[in-house]
């Protein structure tokens, strides 16, 4: 067990010193080579998903949507500052938010993905007790347009809330709009003037594709009492919030009445997902009801929301805008604010 | 085997998961009644739930909403009924307004220049307005009983949303409660309804007319509303003082006669029964001078320092314009052409 002087420092720093270094050095670079793979591979899948992303029920088995379809939003928070909005309006992407208020200053308030404020507009010399905004439409293009229910006129305005103009009536006699939608480049409107409540649907350059119904309480199909908001889904037929007779009145793409969905207190506003679920705001009923539209006859999945003054909570809630990164707006009248929710 | 079965339990629980998931509420919804929300029930009727809960409201008269005013103006606002009280206007066709003004805006032509629409000045204020909780009611009550008492009113202690509100069960105009649910007044009062309903003023700009006689001429509910009935304008006195009971009064020559009341001791008569015509009949009913919902007049120097009854002059308790359908006193001056 005796220890001589040992020669290993010198046996270690020998020859086979490089050796070592090389194979450090190999090793090392072996590694980089690896880690830049990696980045790659996570840029091009990165890529991939931002190119492709798709909703849910579009990346499962159809037989499986039904799960899906059943899934609830959840609240994400609200957008504050506002006087009894009743009217919202989203972009595709969801980066600019369009509120009507109905009380105060009455403005359209424009807001980012935030909510944070970014501008606000009114028709031009008009003041707060000669304008009443009450829905809106983005059309392709960007520009706001605006219902108003004292001018009784379809406002159109830039991206920015500059006027443009005021929408030519298409009809013959004078008119009362409301409810706003663009499917496309035909948008869809309603019209409550005195005795003639019915859904206009028009082209591009103005012209009157179809026109339904007239002011009743009877419950005859063709009878719509003030009808607050129309949407066409995929297959073209045409969804009418019927709001004070408490249905909603289903057309084909012609215009001619296929059924109705009962049931509702007052239904107002109406939204379409790209899933095609049909969302009804209740504006008594103080909740939102989701409806499958893929169905021969519409059928309900859930709804969201109850009375109240909390997160999540609804008084009176008047309309409901969607976005394509799966967030719904809804304006929450009495509560004085604009709620986001989200998938 | 024993894995299987684990899998086989797992998969039915999931099913009945998603069962769960899918099925939608479970009780059918509710709707208006076929004429809406103000009458027309059936004894299977479905539109009790559209508005109330029987075990589970959050609100006062069993109400799914802690507001009534709110629950009004939904459709009130004219999102829903032409009937647009927040702005005073008649929503049907633009450019009208209605009688009884609005409580946010009304388009009145309160100076005789012209129809304006701009934000009221005064307004019987309900339960779910910005800021009011209660308010005095004046010349509540019998002689001698105070200058007024607080009450807190909402719409439906003068309109009965169910319709039919006169004694009896009968139709009354503009779905007026025969008697507010307000304990000690009365007596009930039914105003009748008037089968060719028009509720605003025309004129030839606008709503109101600035022909003065004109303006005058269009009252309720006689002219517009096809009513020959000009009692009704006396009936109609008499409803407004089951609340205003002491300010009321239809004595001829009662501005000279004391009732002995400490705040209303003399009183401009108001129990006229035509007022389409003010100059030949002397005696103004309610609605010749007021509107019923909010006005835009405005006070001017002596005008606005009017004290409330009760308080002494200078005392810094003044009147509004107290639902006066003419700037400062016009509504005097109309009359009495001094």
């Amino acid at each position: 067990m005796t220890l001589g002087p040992t020669t290993a420092p010198e046996t270690m720093t020998g020859p086979q010193e490089p050796k070592k270094k090389e194979y450090r050095g190999r090793k090392r670079w072996l590694l980089l080579l690896m880690l830049l793979l990696l980045l790659m591979c996570t840029c091009v899948l990165w890529g991939y998903y931002l190119t492709t992303r798709q909703s849910i029920t579009k990346v499962i088995p159809p037989a499986q949507q039904v799960i899906a379809k059943a899934l609830r939003p959840h609240y994400l928070f609200s957008i504050y500052g506002l006087n009894e909005p009743v009217g919202v309006a989203v972009t595709q992407a969801g980066d600019r938010i369009y509120v009507a208020e109905s009380t105060g200053d009455r403005l359209v308030k424009i807001f980012d993905r935030d909510g944070k404020p970014l501008a606000t507009f009114a028709p031009p010399n008009s003041r707060s007790a000669g304008r009443a905004p009450l829905y809106i439409a983005l059309d392709s293009a960007g520009q706001a347009y605006v219902s108003d229910r004292i001018r009784h006129s379809v406002d159109i305005y830039d991206a920015g809330g500059n006027y443009q103009r005021s929408l030519k009536n298409p009809l013959a006699e004078s008119w009362s709009p409301l409810g706003l939608h663009f499917i496309g480049e035909y948008l869809i409107l309603t019209d409550v003037s005195d005795k003639k409540h019915r859904v206009v649907r028009l082209s591009k350059d103005g012209g009157i594709t179809f026109l339904f119904g007239h002011e009743g309480t009877s419950g005859a199909p063709d009878e719509l009492w003030f009808p607050n908001s129309a949407v066409e889904d995929a297959r073209g037929r045409v969804y009418v919030s019927d709001s004070n007779n408490g249905r909603i009145q289903v057309l084909d793409a012609a215009g001619n009445w296929l059924y109705t969905i009962p049931g509702f207190s007052l239904p107002r506003g109406l939204a379409l997902d790209a899933d095609q679920r049909l969302y009804i705001v209740d504006t008594v009923g103080q909740t939102v009801k989701v409806f499958d539209a893929t169905k021969e006859q519409a059928e309900p999945l859930f709804n969201f929301g109850v009375e109240g003054v909390g997160d999540g909570e609804f008084s009176y809630p008047n309309d409901i805008a969607l976005d394509t990164t799966d967030r719904l707006y809804i304006a929450d009248r009495a509560n004085n604010r604009v709620q986001v929710w989200v998938y | 085997m024993k894995h299987r079965w684990i899998i086989v339990l797992a998969l039915v629980l999931t099913l009945v998961a998603v069962w769960a998931m899918a099925t939608p509420w479970g009780t059918p919804p509710t709707a208006l009644a076929d004429n809406g929300p103000h009458g027309g029930y059936t004894n299977t009727t479905d539109a009790c739930s559209g508005c109330h809960r029987t075990h589970t409201a959050v609100g006062p008269h069993l109400l799914k909403s802690t507001s009534s005013y709110a629950l009004c103006i939904s459709c009130h606002n004219g999102a829903g009924a032409n009937t647009d009280v927040v702005d005073g206007l008649w929503q049907g066709t633009a450019g009208l307004s209605l009688k009884g003004g609005g409580f946010t805006y009304a388009t009145m032509n309160v100076g005789f220049t012209g129809a304006v629409s701009t934000t009221t000045s005064s307004q019987h204020k309900v339960i779910g307005m910005s800021g009011y909780t209660n308010d005095t009611v004046w010349g509540i009550g019998a002689i001698g009983s105070g200058a007024g008492s607080m009450l807190a009113l909402e719409c439906i202690t003068c309109h009965d949303p169910h319709g039919k509100a006169g004694t009896g069960g009968v139709a009354t105009y503009r779905i007026l409660r025969a008697s507010p649910p307000v304990a000690g007044i009365g007596p009930a009062i039914t105003v009748p309804d008037v089968t060719a309903k028009n509720y605003v003023i025309t004129g030839t700009v606008n709503a109101y007319t600035t022909t003065v006689g004109a303006y005058y001429g269009v009252q309720y509910p006689t002219g517009n509303d096809t009513d020959t009935n000009n009692s009704n304008i006396t009936t109609i006195s008499s409803w407004c003082a089951t609340c205003h009971t002491r300010i009321h009064v239809s004595t001829a020559g009662s501005g000279g006669t004391n009732s002995g009341d400490a705040f209303y001791g003399y009183r401009h008569n108001t129990g006229g029964s035509n007022v389409s015509n003010v100059y030949t009949n002397g005696a103004p009913a309610c609605f010749t001078c007021h509107v019923v919902h909010g006005t835009t007049a405005s006070m001017g120097t002596n005008s606005s320092t009017v004290p409330e009854p009760g308080t002494a002059e200078g005392g810094g308790t003044y009147l509004d314009s107290s639902l006066l359908r003419v700037n400062n006193r016009g509504a005097c001056e109309i009359c009495h052409n001094k």
